[in-house]
């Protein structure tokens, strides 16, 4: 096995889940040898400065370069669809077909939907509820979330409407992206 | 179900903005694994909080009664709420003193008190026992509950001030931080428990209540039911009636290991404790739960015809 300081860690960022890989050094990242671990979806990975900043990632790990820095902001994002190979940071397109992902540490797949809405850890207790609860609790979050969404975009509407239309957007721009 | 599972499973629904009845599945599951859920659905929910960042430094910019005056009225309190947890402590102190009560009390229903920690405890307590007055009136317990853990003594004491003795013991169901539960109890003066051990039977929250004994360490519970036994026929009427109709005995018997003799002694001599169908109950319950050890000494200070009924129901374990 190599020693740690010849190894470099890559992430993979999808729609469930940050997944750590582990590459060799000299790939930088670039050839997946195994993967280490997964980290909930919603992990922020930095914050970071600099194009060599560093983030420290499952404890022994070795650090993560952050090359793509942009990468590590939106992924602590939960309401951006981010479409696999093009969103991942350093192993790219190879990230998804590895075949360490089929081993994903996600448990059972009737979580999976859950997982995606509430994000990870979850207790391993939900595997109790049948199917008919487990999407209900999938669907009460999710409205949840919906309605809230729909509450502060009013709420920051309401806010810029005295402003005229050009400046608004601009305002609303600043503010909010 | 348990009382502190059906708690969880309130709370859950609150956060959710929908009916606890809907979520009533969730009560199968362990008190903790709820609550985790519940701390994930909260991160979930409040985890693009930071995209409010300038709209926090943005408040900075007005002088801060004009922002208090466009955070009341056009913000509204959802965003407000987001927002606050993103402020400078100093800012959100002094712009939350420019704010009605009934509005902080808007906010503090959204707000998630984790996230504003520091400006809870920078609030001072007179502003507080507005918002808790406020509060009250709209019988926001499970919101309240959740700011128990986050709050300096004084302003502890002076929410206890506006709220009633029969909201106190609905508050504690939802107390979030339990290690804090036996902190604050120690704050109200006897008086006040005396009260809301009263309102336990005139409101019928003894269940509220006898989980309040189980959330506070063994000392203090048993002094909480000293101070019960000290009470009428009437009002422990009421608690025996609850733990027979709730199967609650597992909670109540390990509390008279801690009561005084003269507690044990009071609590034990109650007529309805000595009912047939509440005995055989009891004995039932210390022998599923283990708890024969705190039976026996409450049962030999029961009067012979009692004992009897315990012998007959755990002859080899009473002898």
């Amino acid at each position: 096995m190599a020693s740690r300081d010849k190894l470099r860690s890559s992430v993979a960022v999808t729609e469930d889940a940050i997944y750590v890989l582990e590459s060799s050094k000299p790939s930088g990242g670039a050839k997946p040898k195994s993967l280490v671990g997964a980290l909930p979806r919603h992990t922020q990975l930095g914050p970071v400065s600099g194009r060599w900043g560093q983030v420290n990632l499952l404890g022994e790990v070795p650090p993560l370069l952050s090359r793509r820095a942009g990468v590590f902001a939106s992924a602590g994002s939960r309401s951006r669809t981010l479409g696999g190979a093009r969103e991942t940071s350093g192993c790219g397109s190879r990230a998804c077909g590895h075949p360490g992902l089929e081993s994903r540490p996600m448990g059972d797949d009737r979580l999976a939907p859950v997982r995606d809405q509430f994000g990870d850890p979850l207790p391993a207790a939900l595997h109790a509820l049948s199917d008919d609860e487990l999407t209900d609790l999938t669907a009460a979050l999710a409205e949840a979330d919906r309605e809230q969404s729909i509450a502060l975009d009013a709420a920051i509407d309401h806010t810029l409407r005295f402003l005229p239309w050009p400046l608004s957007s601009i305002v609303r721009k600043v503010l909010v992206g | 179900m348990t009382l502190e599972g059906h708690a969880e499973v309130m709370k859950l629904a609150r956060l959710l903005g929908t009916a606890p009845e809907r979520l009533a599945y969730l009560e199968r599951l362990a008190p903790a694994d709820v609550r985790a859920l519940r701390e994930r659905a909260t991160v979930a929910l409040f985890d693009n909080d930071r995209r409010f960042g300038r709209v926090a430094l943005a408040s900075r910019i007005p002088p801060a009664a004009l922002t208090a005056w466009i955070a009341q009225h056009l913000f509204g309190a959802l965003l407000c709420a987001r927002v606050a947890g993103l402020l400078d402590t100093r800012r959100a102190v002094d712009l939350a003193e420019r704010m009605a009560p009934e509005f902080l009390a808007d906010l503090a229903v959204q707000l998630d008190p984790r996230r504003a920690r520091e400006i809870i405890f920078a609030l001072p307590p007179a502003l507080i026992g507005g918002v808790a007055a406020e509060l009250t009136r709209r019988e926001e317990y499970i919101a309240m509950g959740r700011f128990v853990g986050h709050m300096t003594d004084a302003a502890l004491e002076a929410a206890f001030e506006v709220i009633d003795d029969a909201s106190l013991l609905r508050i504690s169901y939802f107390v979030e931080e339990k290690d804090q539960l036996d902190h604050v109890v120690g704050l109200l003066a006897t008086d006040r428990v005396r009260g809301a051990i009263r309102a336990a039977t005139d409101a019928d929250l003894w269940p509220q209540a006898l989980d309040l004994l189980t959330r506070v360490s063994p000392q203090r519970a048993g002094a909480l039911a000293d101070l019960a036994a000290e009470e009428d026929d009437r009002v422990l009427d009421g608690m025996v009636r609850t733990a027979q109709r709730d199967g609650l005995w597992d909670v109540v018997l390990p509390v008279t290991q801690n009561m005084t003799a003269e507690g044990r002694r009071r609590f034990a001599r109650l007529p309805a404790l000595h009912a047939p169908d509440v005995l055989v109950a009891l004995v039932d319950a210390a022998v599923a739960g283990g708890l024969l050890a705190d039976l026996l000494p409450l049962a030999a200070l029961m009067p012979a015809g009692a004992q009897r009924v315990v012998r007959e129901r755990a002859p080899g374990d009473v002898g």
